[in-house]
């Protein structure tokens, strides 16, 4: 329960929003123009109007597959295995749109959208406030376990094909433009085609704007007596996505890329609570296969309104599928995952957290975490520490790590040097001593022409901290590396010198022949004259060179 | 008679060299063993605070500047240090200013503010299955003082609490998430992300067919502010098939409609015999917010 100091904690906006509609939904779109002109004063002149143009266009949607990258998250998160017995599983997609841009009602099912309104007061004034009907999703997550088929291997439950396998055999399916195939589902199989068979239409089935019969499926075939079971009906559908928008002012952000302050994510929930492993009972027996793993899908129930729990009426699916005893669906999967659940409550955001460097998680606030600093864990400790053991435990809580180091030096017999010296990364703990180290000489020079330039050397342990060298070298490196740069640096630092020389050309002429160009600046006459200007340039530097 | 030198500083440094050499500051481009030497300085599950190395960082950025750099034993320096006799200075105070925006530009229609990288950049790296499990997990660090460790204390007031500028907060890899702060880390708050919080509930009871929820019940009236407080637990019949354990949503939608109507809240927007909107359902579903947050205590310690 939240008291009130840990509102302080993070105040940030998350909004629930109903749902967010696509402009155009998926499919084939046709579009008819006509012209029709007519005279000022109104009578039609092309008679009936000329010739219309048809176009079609299609907008694409993804159907059968998802890209990883629509995917933002999972719940609970992929492979975990911890105490989910009381949560919903979901899937956080990027697409906000993408629960709406199909619908699980059959074409000539879909209900107009509908405004609703109710009356309310606000400020003392009566006023009657329009809102949405809720329109369902056509994903779902569904949940499976081993029980549920029979003790089958959750990992071969999802199989691998084409659209051709989501086609009933007495069906055909367009291939192109012209070709037409043969369905290759048997016919005690239920499909999102299927719904064509309730009127006994036979026209080929389109694959969508897009795909072709050969594009890749994953589906599972879920018996009929379990579908019944755990299938949502049409009005659980409209429960089961919404749209949640969020700051992204406090959220890692990669190099590189923009983001909106507000970004918006669609959700999608599914309707069944996880399997769970009930707490182990000694001597209890228990059951094989064992309790509690789950394989999550996200499934597409697209034009599936005649197959859904409590659908209105008996149809196809009743008469031909859900009365046979090997009847099942055949549902696409666009993403899954699998996830344990067991009575162990360590798989919590907080508990994972608190946990953190070994620490107790059920321990009290005051106890601390072990370990907070950036350097090497418990490091030895010595009873009466030499000068040498000294050195070192400093070394080692300043954030220092002994290294390998083989040295450019060959020794005596020309092998290199191989040696043990101490090195620091950018990153210290909190209060450890950082040298001052000046790179610019006097009057702002560069004073570092070489990486062993900032070797240090300690004599107390005869080792080197090459930290610092280290750095410089690879600030050196990846300067070198990034073409952009070290081109544009070097072409800075050549057009600056050549500036430097001008200036200091100007300033030489201006010391050496002042009083020259002086006499030159303000006689016209000398100006229009260039052999009168070079006399007296002459004169003027037989003069210096006589000073001289 | 003009300084050449004093004129040179006057003209223009390229910004595009500004801006690569603040993202170096930022420590963008350094390879990760030379952030974090030995797997024993990170192990798996840990989490380590720190503060930046100014020198590390600025012998990063000269050694990047060297390109072109020749040395010479004449006493007047050769005409190619002139680039940076004459701009190091102010172009340092550039790069620092740039670093301090990197992050807020990231962000689309943002424009660049007016300030600078602190003198103490402090930070923590985090190694744990949650930074893969919650991608979008949200993080804000707090200076001493400023924290709301210190309100809950007594020390300052709710509007004192300021929050530090974050640097750079990015995922080095799937397990790895690095944060920089712009000042001396004292609170670091983690939080679980709004976007992906679970639904659940507090108990279910598949045996008696009922859940429970501790519902969020909205403001009384419209004129009040969008608040919610968490009502006590309330149990619904809402399994279609328990043994199965599938749920019936729309029921579940009506029942708490139901009891918001009878509440009186919000009047006229729970009608009776409809089920409440998605997003409504979605808001009372939302089971738990996870928040942890880390004091950083060092008291001053030197080594």
């Amino acid at each position: 329960m939240a008291n009130n100091s840990d509102q302080q904690l993070l105040k940030k906006q998350a909004s629930f929003i109903q749902h967010s509609l696509p402009g155009l939904e998926a499919g084939t779109y046709q579009v008819e123009v006509q012209q029709i002109l007519k005279h000022s004063d109104g009578t039609d002149i092309t008679g009936e109007g000329l010739p219309s143009l048809t176009r079609k266009f299609s907008v694409a949607g993804a159907r059968y597959t998802l890209d990883r990258n629509a995917i933002h998250s999972v719940f609970p998160p992929a492979g975990a295995v911890g105490e989910f017995s009381n949560s919903l599983a979901h899937v956080v997609l990027n697409a906000e749109k993408l629960p709406w841009l199909r619908s699980p009602y059959i074409p000539k099912n879909r209900p107009e959208p509908k405004v609703l309104t109710y009356e309310t007061t606000i400020n003392g004034k009566s006023v009657t406030v329009d809102y949405d009907q809720d329109i369902p999703s056509w994903l779902s997550v569904m949940l499976l376990s081993p029980s549920d088929l029979d003790g089958a291997n959750l990992l071969n439950v999802v199989k691998q094909g084409t659209v051709q396998n989501l086609v009933p055999a007495t069906m055909q399916i367009k291939n192109g433009n012209s070709a037409l195939l043969a369905g290759t589902m048997p016919a005690n199989g239920y499909s999102i085609f299927s719904y064509l068979l309730d009127d006994n239409n036979t026209a080929p089935v389109d694959p969508g704007a897009g795909f072709t019969p050969a594009t890749v499926v994953k589906y599972i075939d879920v018996p009929f007596t379990l579908f019944n079971a755990i299938a949502p009906s049409m009005a659980d559908l409209s429960m089961m996505a919404h749209v949640r928008a969020v700051e992204m002012a406090n959220k890692p952000i990669a190099h590189g890329q923009t983001v909106n302050p507000v970004e918006q994510y669609s959700l999608v929930i599914g309707n069944r609570l996880p399997e769970s492993q009930p707490t182990v009972v000694p001597g209890a027996p228990t059951a094989v296969p064992p309790l509690g793993s789950n394989l999550a899908l996200l499934i597409s129930l697209e034009s599936m309104e005649l197959a859904l729990r409590n659908h209105s009426g008996t149809t196809f699916y009743d008469t031909n599928i859900a009365n046979q005893p090997d009847g099942f669906v055949r549902l696409p999967v666009l993403h899954q995952w699998s996830f344990t659940s067991l009575q162990n409550t360590g798989f919590a955001f907080e508990t994972m957290l608190k946990s953190l460097n070994g620490r107790k998680a059920d321990a009290n606030n005051t106890v601390t975490v072990p370990n907070p600093q950036l350097r090497v864990p418990d490091p030895p400790v010595y009873n009466q520490p030499t000068q040498e053991q000294t050195v070192v435990q400093k070394m080692l809580a300043s954030g220092y790590y002994p290294m390998n180091h083989l040295a450019r030096i060959p020794d005596a017999e020309g092998k290199p040097i191989q040696t043990l010296s101490w090195y620091r990364g950018p990153l210290v703990p909190d209060g450890a001593y950082t040298p001052a180290i000046a790179f610019l000489a006097d009057d702002n020079v560069p004073a570092i022409y070489a990486a062993d330039q900032l070797l240090r050397f300690d004599p107390e342990v005869g080792m080197y901290d090459v930290a610092y060298a280290l750095a410089w070298e690879l600030g050196r490196l990846l300067a070198l590396q990034n073409k952009d740069f070290s081109v544009a640096l070097f072409q800075w630092k050549k057009k600056v010198a050549q500036q430097y020389r001008m200036l200091l050309d100007a300033d030489v002429l201006d010391n050496m022949f002042a009083d020259l160009l002086q006499v030159y600046n303000e006689d016209t006459s000398i100006q229009s004259d260039p052999l009168v200007l070079q006399k007296m340039a002459l004169s003027h530097l037989q003069k210096i060179a006589s000073a001289l | 008679m003009i300084n050449p030198l004093s004129a040179l500083s006057q003209s223009a440094i390229p910004p595009d060299l500004v801006a690569w050499l603040a993202q170096f500051k930022n420590l963008q481009g350094v390879p990760f063993n030379y952030l974090v030497t030995d797997e024993r300085l990170l192990p798996p599950e840990t989490i380590r605070f720190f503060q930046v190395d100014a020198t590390w960082s600025d012998a990063l950025v000269d050694g990047a500047m060297s390109i072109g750099r020749q040395y010479t034993t004449a006493t007047q320096p050769s005409p190619d240090l002139m680039a940076e006799q004459a701009h190091r200075i102010s172009m340092d105070k550039l790069v620092n200013t740039t670093q301090a925006n990197i992050r807020r530009l990231q962000f689309k229609g943002a424009v660049p503010a007016d300030v600078s990288a602190a003198t103490v950049i402090t930070g923590f790296l985090l190694r744990s299955v949650a930074v893969s499990s919650w991608p979008g997990m949200e993080v804000a660090g707090y200076a001493k003082n400023a924290s709301p460790y210190d309100n809950e204390k007594g020390i300052i007031t709710p509007d004192q609490i300021q929050a530090l500028d974050i640097l750079r907060l990015e995922n080095l890899s799937s397990t790895v998430l690095i944060g920089l702060f712009n000042g001396p880390l004292y609170e670091l708050v983690l939080h679980q992300p709004p976007e992906a919080i679970h639904f659940g509930f507090t108990a279910i009871d598949p045996v008696n067919n009922s859940v429970s929820k501790s519902l969020r019940v909205p403001a009384p009236g419209w004129d009040d502010a969008i608040s919610y407080k968490e009502d006590k637990n309330v149990s619904f019949d809402a399994f279609t098939d328990a043994t199965h354990r599938v749920l019936d949503l729309q029921k579940m939608s009506q029942l708490m409609g139901q009891t918001f109507h009878k509440m009186g809240i919000a009047p006229g927007y729970f009608p009776q015999q409809q089920a409440m909107l998605s997003s409504d359902f979605g808001l009372q579903m939302v089971q738990g917010v996870g928040l942890v947050s880390f004091i950083n205590d060092v008291a001053g310690e030197s080594i």
